[in-house]
């Protein structure tokens, strides 16, 4: 039975990486809601909770906003940006995969921000 | 034949890049000084009706609930309605009256830059070093390097103001009243069968699509005169000439495919400097199209007007670059692998 054997693999290796993938997405979540909470309470020394909270939240959108943009560009042109390098003879070690990645903790650290926003202006009572 | 994978996956793109460009505009917006509930009462307003105001239009709830709404409406295109531009009507109705003038004016400038720009290229590449080469990189050159800001303007003077023979701005002569049926005025002037109006209508068009189209023609024109060099310098193309076959039918038929597949790309990413650019050219020939509209939303804090405008031109470019992509494909089916 080659063919059962083969596809045990590679829907094992499939199950792995996205386990990884989750994993990596909860701890960049915690670290961006971290900073979230951070931001808040930082702002709250020199702002009303309402200006505070809405200010980070706004921060925070801000980061998952230009994450999840950048991320789509270096899934969809990424290559594309790759073979123009090499073509151009420009190349400086960038890579699709390296900006996938970069953008990927970008987006859930600003996933993981507006949450914490948004917690702290719920528990705030804003 | 580009696969449905490719297609689906493009399109898959899609939702990513509008939820982040309408993430990126709400928080700027919000994070931007004005207040549209000043705006709309008025700088004398009483405090207490300023803050009627701002709860009428949701603005007194914390940002994470009005980000909430916002994104709903937005998933179900529901633009909300308009603060100050045209106060309480559908944005979406505001968009769709505007929209077509700004697709009309792009799509003819970069017809005009198609026009031009190929043959130009073409043709700096093919006589290469001669005069007809050098005229053509400075007019490349000095195409890319005019802002519209500076050559509409001198265009007026010119045409409208010297010679008179090109109306200022607008749209169309005012004595000419067209039912606006697809919102583009050349097919409605022809749909009313009225070709005094259709004539007006070009002849206010010829400058806005002169200053879109230059600039599209120059980066064309000079991308294609560097591709088609590097296309004509393949062994291909001096396997073709061996074997007997006319320069000319070789360049047409083996060269210009190729050497036109960087050039798709510029065509994409100008489309999009169409857009961006028409803002100026829209203001400096007075055409009240998507261009002016956002110019005008952002001056009236006018929030639901700016969201809407910035993920329209988001959905367009996008659009503009899943088709460059498919045309790729078809040109070179060794990138859909």
């Amino acid at each position: 039975m080659p063919s059962t054997d083969s596809a045990v693999p590679v829907s094992r290796s499939r199950v792995e990486r996205i386990r990884r993938l989750v994993v990596a997405a909860a701890r960049w979540v915690a670290i961006g809601a971290a900073l979230g909470a951070a931001i808040s309470l930082a702002l709250l020394i020199v702002w009303t909770p309402r200006a505070a909270t809405d200010t980070a939240f706004a921060l925070g959108a801000l980061v998952l906003g230009f994450g999840v943009i950048a991320w789509s560009t270096a899934v969809g042109l990424g290559h594309t940006i790759e073979g123009m390098k090499a073509h151009l003879d420009v190349s400086a070690g960038w890579t699709e995969a390296s900006a996938r990645e970069a953008f990927f903790v970008v987006s859930w650290t600003g996933a993981g921000w507006v949450v914490a926003a948004a917690a702290c202006s719920i528990l705030l009572g804003v | 034949m580009v696969s449905k994978r490719f297609i689906a996956k493009r399109l898959l793109l899609l939702g990513p890049v509008l939820f982040g460009v309408a993430t990126v505009v709400f928080a700027i917006l919000h994070l931007s000084p004005g207040d549209p509930a000043i705006a709309i009462a008025g700088e004398r307003a009483s405090q207490e009706f300023v803050e009627q105001v701002r709860s009428d239009l949701g603005l007194t709830d914390p940002l994470w609930e009005q980000y909430v709404r916002f994104l709903g409406n937005t998933a179900t295109l529901d633009f909300g309605e308009s603060y100050q531009i045209r106060r309480g009507a559908a944005v979406g109705d505001i968009l769709a009256d505007r929209l077509p003038i700004t697709i009309e004016l792009a799509v003819l400038g970069q017809i005009a830059g198609l026009l031009f720009g190929l043959p130009l290229g073409i043709l700096s590449a093919v006589k290469k070093d001669t005069l007809t080469d050098h005229f053509s990189r400075v007019g490349a050159l000095t195409g890319i390097s005019v802002p519209i800001y500076w050559s509409g303007p001198l265009l007026i003077l010119l045409f409208a103001q010297v010679l008179g023979i090109l109306p200022t701005s607008g749209r169309i002569g005012s004595t000419y009243f067209i039912d606006s049926k697809t919102g583009f005025i050349l097919i409605d002037t022809l749909l009313a069968g009225n070709l005094a109006a259709f004539q007006s209508a070009a002849l206010h068009l010829v400058m806005p699509v002169i200053v879109l189209g230059v600039y599209s023609m120059a980066f064309i024109s000079r991308m294609m005169r560097s591709s088609m060099l590097e296309v004509v310098r393949q062994d291909y193309m001096r396997t073709a000439r061996a074997k007997g076959q006319g320069a000319k039918t070789t360049v047409m038929k083996h060269g210009l495919r190729n050497a036109f597949i960087p050039v798709i790309t510029i065509i994409g990413i100008q489309f999009g400097s169409m857009l961006g650019g028409s803002v100026l050219t829209e203001t400096v020939f007075e055409i009240n199209g998507i261009g002016t509209l956002l110019v005008e939303a952002i001056n009236k804090s006018d929030y639901p007007v700016v969201q809407a405008t910035v993920l329209v031109f988001a959905f367009m470019y996008t659009i503009v670059n899943l088709f460059v992509d498919i045309t790729y494909s078809v040109l070179d089916p060794r990138i859909d692998q």
